[in-house]
């Protein structure tokens, strides 16, 4: 069962990724965002100049370091196993989506707890939407919602992400194809080494512990265990203990790093991005993970965030310090209404049971 | 014979299935379940302390729940 046993292990799991994100803070990555999972995507679709706003362009080593090393654990420990076949196109759609919520905050789940951790009261302010929709998801459950199952597939499949992003890891260190910032978050960073290691060691950990940010919140509302908040409460205090002895910490709303104080738009932001991450399956953490141990359908997942990112940024949809644009406020009310949209769609799905192929498909497994 | 086939899906549906099994009771109970959710529902059903017991196959694990 491996990490994922105790309470105290995986307590010191999450504990041993804080110090992974409080290195990484410390070898360079931009203030309060040391490994956001949504930043850093953001930032490599910007390399790949699938957007070209010019501070936010820096393929990212933590993200391949993560995808990577998830698949390496998994291949270790057997537990890599390739399937498809979830509704791969709803999946795409949820990861477009948590990353328009996302950048419309201003950081993933994660990124979420280490502002929490700086003393920045917006992301405590946006926990509160956080946890609203992942609420909304999980009474979607309750009724009945899903995405339906996957199936094993080739094994092929499910690699090609892990490879694909190592390729262009390769490409971005030694060519000079990809765009990189002369100024703003993405020309902040760790050296290459440091951030692929310290990606590579979280994917790991996250693999092992199941990590989820989402699955939480998810799992205290809806069966009452503790057991995944235990891995994002040790990360919580080894990033506080580390902002206070660094003199990071400094708790207010006002003037906190690449962060706004629209409260209620930092509400409704992770509300999407909770929402959105509970019917998926996961957060974008967990998405990288589960995509790392073969998973096509997590891999659709971001690709779609890849996309969002991006579109996020062509369409001045994404936050900046100076606070949301019309464009991001419209995006995050859409969101909502389409997520509404799948989750009765999903429920709706359920109520006629699973057909007589499905059962069929699921023996020859 | 009450059969639950939960392979494929994703969290935390299979823990709630069987979840939502246990409740109504109709024993014997077998589940079918692959990947994390195998640890889940062994985890689960260590914790309500049932009579179980499992036979894990190559790419999945079956669970007879008798009580």
């Amino acid at each position: 069962m491996g990490l994922a046993s105790s309470k105290k292990t995986l307590a010191l799991g999450g504990a041993l990724c804080g110090v992974v994100a409080a290195i990484l803070a410390w070898a360079g990555n931009p203030k309060n965002m040391a490994i956001c999972i949504a930043c850093f995507i953001r930032d490599s679709a910007g390399a790949m100049k699938l957007h070209t706003a010019a501070p936010v362009q820096y393929f990212r080593p933590e993200i391949v370091g993560i995808i990577f090393g998830a698949f390496l654990i998994s291949l270790i420990k057997k537990e890599y196993r390739a399937d498809a076949g979830s509704s791969p196109m709803l999946r795409f759609l949820l990861g477009f989506m948590i990353m328009v919520g996302s950048l419309v905050f201003l950081g993933c789940p994660l990124r979420m707890i280490i502002r929490m951790s700086a003393g920045d009261l917006n992301a405590w302010v946006a926990l509160i939407g956080f946890a609203g929709g992942v609420a909304s998801g999980a009474f979607a459950l309750k009724k009945g919602f899903s995405l339906g199952r996957s199936y094993s597939t080739s094994p092929a499949s499910g690699a090609v992400l892990p490879v694909v992003v190592v390729i262009l890891l390769i490409i971005s260190v030694t060519t000079t194809l990809f765009a990189v910032s002369s100024e703003g978050p993405g020309s902040v960073s760790a050296p290459v080494l440091v951030s692929l290691l310290g990606g590579l060691v979280f994917g790991m950990l996250a693999q092992r512990t199941r990590m989820c940010f989402a699955g939480s919140i998810r799992d205290i509302i809806l069966m009452r265990n503790f057991d995944l908040i235990s891995i994002i409460g040790g990360l919580f205090v080894v990033m506080l203990i580390y902002n206070i002895a660094t003199g990071n910490f400094n708790a207010g709303f006002a003037d906190q790093p690449i962060a706004h104080s629209e409260a209620l738009w930092n509400i409704l932001g992770m509300y999407v991005v909770g929402f959105a991450a509970v019917l998926a399956g996961g957060c974008p953490l967990r998405q990288l993970v589960l995509s790392g141990q073969g998973s096509s359908d997590s891999a659709v997942t971001v690709l779609g965030m890849l996309l969002g990112a991006a579109a996020c940024h062509n369409f001045n949809l994404a936050s900046s310090a100076k606070g949301t644009t019309s464009g991001g406020r419209a995006a995050v009310l859409i969101s909502i209404a389409v997520l509404i949209l799948i989750a009765v769609l999903g429920i709706y799905r359920r109520k006629d049971k699973q057909p007589a192929s499905d059962n069929k498909q699921a023996a020859e497994a | 014979m009450n059969e639950l086939d939960v392979r494929g899906l994703s969290c935390p549906e299979p823990l709630m299935a069987v979840s939502s099994a246990l409740r109504e009771g109709r024993f014997p109970i077998r589940v079918m379940a692959d990947g994390v959710a195998v640890d889940n529902i062994h985890k689960l059903l260590k914790s309500k302390k049932r009579d179980f017991t499992i036979d894990q196959k190559d790419a999945y694990a079956v669970f007879e729940i008798l009580s």
